[in-house]
């Protein structure tokens, strides 16, 4: 398990690309080769729309929940030990 | 035909009774052996209704088993199975009997067929649980039981109010089915609230996160599969098809998911995530359609055991290194690489990962959610699946096992993979998220509606690869946002904590002032005069009335005391004294 792990370490860039390869193929697959008679809207039909959804939707929990946490929400660990 | 019943959670209620009793080596078989007849008891057991009680003027229900009862009560005795094999070495009796007399009153409600028994077993689950905070022994232990135990009275309270308003109502109904959703009235609100609580729906959520970071290693695997769970079988059985849960739950699954994202506790941000995946159920009870609830019924299968899968990974963490803090961790996959693998199989079954259960399970909520129109719910369930995905596949395996090494020299030492016992119990949990996601008619044919779903479409695995594929991706563009901090969230527990800091606060400076001051004021205007009138009166007592009553005996007495000091007890003192005073009254009597 451990060498298997240190084996992709050591080879971060490949594995990146092959990732990206991948979500690239799935996206394409995803819009222009399979049956979208499942999909509940239109907008769903739309090229690449979940692709876009999940790099929005991301961005979008990721900066807001760090917004929010910056509204004063995160605050030291001895808080309540006042 | 045979009518003898026993209730599974009698056996759990005598099996920790006899517990303290049996020592030496039979003690760890005997530990698995009891959740093992538990099991066994809820499989061989029969649709219908059983162990009927007369109680005063009421038909009390024990046994209700029907297809609904019987896949709540199957996977709660599994987990308990799993649970009681996790915290194997824990030696202390209490630990297992509080963990056991829980899965009771969670089994005991399951199959409840009114709202007395219900009751009952409602109130045994939060006493019992509460025992499993506070085994934690740590500095927060204490207080963090003795705010979860207020929260669930709370419920209890609305429960309770609730069925007695409604057994007036109905002129003695107690039976616990389906409430009158479109009618709804004060009762229902009422039970509806209790139910809630223990779901942990806004704004009664914040005892979840509390409780379950602060609870003791195995308590917390324990905690995390049944109270939440026991809540969405009861809204299920009571509120399905009710809307206003479709709004809690798609709220409960973002508000999960933003505060997970700024946690910094590994437990802590799957106890986050626990709010999130509840909160798909709360969606699917709400939705009510038979889809939503084989699909909540499902998830709350799918979430016990992968949820149970996290809380062990991280809880083996916390365990074995004695920190659960991401900020603490890092680079532990090469000194806790079974720990990794199987918290790994966790993250990708709670993110929905096909091949995994949570992809079978939460996809009918999303599902059913988009059939019925209900379409801002169903995309916001689908945005907390890319999040959940961003904090149980990305933030916690990267920044505990990969990521920057921030151990200790102390932490590092200590990391190791747990003893075998917790190894078992997360091996069988990630053979069984895995399971489920392969093999889907094993959960489908245990739900209460027949199943005509099918997960494994091209176009639900490709929605799903292309939303985990796009949150990946942003985890990495926007990492140093998903950067831990050591810092801690301030929640709704805000407001009650700091009601009973500010109650303390005004009771010690206020009214401990105000007593001080009275008692001053007392001391002085009432207690002085008050003694000096006392002092007079005493005087007067001795000196005038005593003085008068008295008096003669206190001369005798004085007199008696004078003429005692002449007694010196010599004879010829006696004699002179005698003669001297003989003779003085002579000359008295002679010239006066």
């Amino acid at each position: 398990m451990i060498s298997l792990i240190e084996f992709f370490r050591e080879r971060l860039k490949i594995v990146i690309v092959a990732c990206l390869v991948l979500i690239g193929v799935i996206a394409l697959w995803g819009s222009f080769m399979i049956d979208l008679s499942h999909a509940h809207t239109k907008m769903e039909k739309i090229p690449f729309f979940w692709s876009f959804f999940g790099l929005i939707g991301g961005a979008l929990l990721i900066l807001v929940s760090r917004f929010f946490g910056r509204l004063g929400i995160m605050t030291r660990e001895d808080y309540y030990d006042e | 035909m045979n009518n003898f019943w026993l209730h599974p959670a009698l056996i759990l209620i005598i099996g920790g009774l006899v517990l303290p009793f049996i020592k030496g080596p039979i003690r760890k078989p005997y530990l698995l052996l009891v959740p093992v007849l538990t099991f066994l008891n809820v499989l061989a057991m029969n649709k219908g209704v059983h162990g009927v009680v007369q109680f005063i003027d009421w038909q009390l229900i024990f046994g209700r088993v029907d297809s609904l009862s019987q896949i709540f009560g199957y996977i709660m005795s599994l987990m308990c199975i799993i649970g009681t094999l996790f915290a194997l070495n824990v030696e202390e009796d209490t630990q297992h009997i509080a963990a056991w007399f829980y899965v009771a009153g969670s089994l005991g409600v399951i199959f409840c067929g009114d709202y007395v028994v219900l009751f009952l077993f409602w109130e045994l689950m939060a006493f019992a649980s509460v025992f499993l905070v506070w085994f934690r022994r740590g500095p927060q232990s204490l207080a963090t039981g003795y705010r979860y135990l207020l929260i669930h009275t709370l419920g209890g309270l609305f429960l309770l109010a609730g069925f007695v308003l409604r057994y007036y109502n109905t002129g003695g109904d107690l039976s616990f089915g389906p409430l009158g959703i479109d009618t709804p009235n004060l009762s229902t609100y009422l039970i509806l609230l209790g139910f809630i609580v223990n779901a942990a729906v806004p704004p009664f959520h914040s005892w979840l996160q509390d409780a379950y970071a602060e609870a003791s290693v195995a308590g917390a695997v324990f905690m995390c599969a049944f109270t939440t769970k026991t809540a969405i079988y009861v809204l299920a059985r009571g509120f399905a098809g009710m809307e206003i849960l479709i709004v809690l739950g798609a709220v409960m699954a973002l508000y999960g998911v933003v505060y997970g994202v700024i946690e910094n506790d590994g437990r802590r941000i799957f106890a986050w995530d626990t709010i999130s995946q509840v909160g798909y159920m709360v969606c699917g009870v709400g939705i009510g359609s038979e889809l939503a609830i084989n699909g909540a019924c499902a998830h709350a299968f799918a979430h016990i055991l992968y949820n149970g899968l996290l809380f062990m990974g991280t809880g083996s963490v916390l365990y074995m290194t004695g920190t659960c803090k991401l900020t603490e961790l890092g680079g532990l996959y090469k000194k806790m690489p079974r720990t990794f693998f199987f918290t790994l199989i966790g993250g990708l079954s709670i993110a929905g990962f096909p091949l995994f259960s949570g992809f079978v399970s939460k996809s009918m909520i999303i599902a059913a959610g988009l059939e019925h129109h209900h379409y801002w719910a169903g995309f916001s369930l689908l945005l907390a699946s890319g999040g959940t995905f961003l904090l149980a596949g990305l933030k916690v395996p990267y920044y505990i096992w990969f990521g920057k090494n921030n151990c200790s020299n102390e932490v590092w030492e200590k990391a190791a993979d747990p003893p075998w016992n917790m190894q078992v119990a997360m091996a069988i949990a990630a053979v069984m998220c895995a399971f489920i996601g392969c093999y889907t008619p094993y959960l489908y044919h245990m739900l209460p509606f027949p199943v005509e779903y099918h997960p494994y479409t091209a176009y639900h695995l490709s929605e799903t690869f292309q939303i985990i594929g796009g949150t990946g991706i942003m985890f990495f563009v926007l990492k140093r946002f998903m950067e831990p901090t050591a810092t801690i969230s301030l929640d709704l527990d805000w407001f009650y904590r700091m009601a009973g800091r500010g109650f303390l606060w005004v009771d010690t400076r206020i009214f401990q002032f105000i007593d001080t001051s009275i008692g001053e004021i007392y001391r002085y205007i009432g207690l002085f005069p008050l003694m000096t009138i006392a002092r007079f009166w005493s005087w007067f007592d001795w000196n005038a009335i005593d003085g008068v009553v008295d008096g003669t005996a206190r001369t005798v007495r004085s007199l008696g005391g004078a003429v005692r000091k002449v007694q010196a007890g010599n004879m010829q003192y006696n004699i002179f004294f005698a003669a001297s005073v003989a003779a003085a009254a002579v000359l008295v009597f002679v010239f006066v």
